[in-house]
């Protein structure tokens, strides 16, 4: 099963129901991001800390 | 005042013109229905007009001001809703196929009633982007050259304030929502902190980033309607943000980007962010170059979430009704239901990495404000997906967010000010960011750069100047 398939049988366990085309579209978004956050992952290293509570703003330092 | 000048009037105007008695809300109301037949053809910035509903709420509001009483300080002011927010007795419809035929809202959402009770005059709903996820805004047209898109989401509010047909309007800003249709369409617009305004009633995008604000003609107009909006708590927590405290420029540390994504921007974005620079300069405030690299990653956090966020509100949808939802819209939130929960808390804990790296940003500065180009290009069309800035080939919606989503990840209060115009004669602006629930102090040094500014050429192209579109 190729990437692609992948995200259509994934999809399809959980009710959603695409073509391979629709699937790829998905597939290349998903890709898309999830190398986006690595990026980000490697640049900003977060790696080990817990995420701070509280609304956006409290997070901000206040 | 004649009729024929009542719609030229911003909020502050009109709030006093009622208040001295020299125009009663159903002139204001008569006004701004006389504005909209006028541009409203060519405009398409509403979804509904509530003809007999503003007309019932002005009477009550004629009777009140001829007797002394006024509900608060938008007594009579004519206000459009963007036709995300609910308002008792009309529909909400998302522009979205998801919510044709919806029956009427049964109560406000709570900033509609806020509106409401400071005496707002609700006029009708703004078109949104379908389901407030995306630049465009379709059909609205932009009033300073109707070949050309409002921006979006709230792009119906920024268009109908622009052309005159309302003195302000209500708009939601997720990654940029309310600022790039009010930098595109050349007028204010407010993205608050987030949670300073409730978002009960207010259909959501992605809720931990979905704020919501006002778009009027000034800084001052759009101040005085965010202090119409505010409830107790929020009141409580920026004090009154209208009228807005004076602020001597000369003490104030402004931080202008030295380089990465808020300084990648067409030449004339950024001569006229200079130009601002140099006044903001000249003004006496220091101007501090600074650097904040975490921004680079903002996008794929910023959509990473909206997909997720999006994906979970509308899951029903997608399960029983996708069809109903436009392709681009579909893909993204399609892949927000197939996103990992790891994925989605990478995504939250880097976006806590950058309201790390700005609030560092503004404690080693001492920073008052960040400032910085609302937006890297001025107007774009309808059908364009694409634009190359300095070299670049980005997507419309890449370029457009990526300088304005990083204040929702840290959601700070930011005010985006006009800044002149291209020499294709566009509208430009620039975002005063500032430190959560600053309010009051980032509007007044919006606008006492909105003072400083030479506006005339500015004003002289301004569709609210001109008879009709």
């Amino acid at each position: 099963v190729n990437d692609v398939e992948a995200t259509r049988l994934l999809a399809l366990a959980r009710g959603l129901i695409w073509t391979t085309e629709e699937a790829q579209a998905v597939h290349d978004q998903l890709a898309g991001i999830r190398a986006g956050l690595e990026r980000a992952r490697a640049t900003m290293d977060v790696g080990g800390e817990e995420p701070a509570s509280g609304s956006a703003p409290e997070r901000a330092g206040r | 005042v004649s009729a024929a000048a009542l719609w030229q009037l911003g909020a502050v105007e009109a709030a006093a013109a009622v208040r001295e008695g020299s125009a009663t809300p159903s002139d204001l109301l008569a006004a701004s229905l006389e504005r909209i037949d006028a541009v409203e053809p060519e405009l398409h910035a509403f979804v509904e007009v509530n003809r007999d509903g503003a007309a019932r709420q002005a009477e009550e509001l004629d009777c009140e001001a001829a007797d002394g009483r006024f509900r608060g300080p938008l007594h009579g002011v004519p206000i459009a809703i963007k036709d995300i927010f609910d308002v008792e007795g009309l529909p909400t419809g998302c522009g979205s196929a998801l919510y044709e035929g919806a029956s009427p809202a049964r109560v406000d959402a709570v900033v509609v009633e806020r509106l409401r009770a400071a005496g707002a005059l609700l006029v009708g709903k703004t078109v949104t982007h379908e389901l407030a996820c995306g630049v465009y805004s379709a059909p609205t047209r932009n009033p300073w050259d109707t070949s050309l898109t409002c921006g979006g989401s709230s792009g119906g509010s920024a268009a109908a304030v622009a052309a005159g047909a309302v003195t302000a309007a209500t708009g939601s800003d997720t990654g940029g929502s309310i600022r790039i249709p009010a930098s595109v369409c050349g007028i204010v617009g407010i993205k608050p902190t987030y949670d300073l305004l409730s978002r009960q009633g207010v259909a959501p995008l992605a809720w931990s980033l979905d704020t919501v604000g006002p778009l009027a003609r000034s800084v001052d107009d759009a101040a005085l309607v965010l202090e119409g909006m505010l409830d107790a708590a929020g009141r409580a927590r920026v004090g009154e943000v209208w009228p807005i405290p004076l602020l001597e420029l000369a003490g104030t540390v402004v931080g202008v980007p030295a380089d990465g994504i808020l300084t990648q921007v067409e030449p004339s974005v950024a001569a006229a962010f200079v130009q601002a620079c140099e006044l903001l300069a000249a003004g006496g405030a220091t101007i501090v170059p600074v650097s904040i690299p975490e921004l680079e990653e903002t996008l794929p956090i910023e959509f990473a979430i909206v997909m997720a966020e999006a994906a979970s509100y509308h899951e029903q949808a997608l399960r029983q009704n996708d069809g109903a939802i436009s392709d681009g819209i579909r893909t993204l939130f399609r892949a927000g239901a197939l996103l990992l929960a790891e994925d989605y808390l990478l995504a939250q804990r880097l976006r806590a990495g950058i309201c790390r790296a700005v609030e560092r940003c503004f404690s080693e500065h001492w920073l008052d404000a960040l400032v910085a180009p609302t937006l890297p290009l001025a107007g774009y069309g309808h059908g364009d997906s694409a634009v190359s800035i300095d070299g670049v080939d980005e997507a419309i919606a890449d370029a457009t967010v990526r300088t304005t989503a990083p204040f929702n990840l840290t959601g700070s209060p930011v005010v985006s000010v006009p800044a002149g115009l291209t020499d294709a004669g566009l509208p430009v602006a620039v975002q005063f960011v500032g430190r959560a629930f600053g309010e009051a102090r980032l509007l007044s040094l919006a606008r006492a750069y909105e003072e400083l500014r030479d506006s005339r050429a500015f004003d002289e192209r301004h569709p609210i100047h001109r008879s009709t579109l």
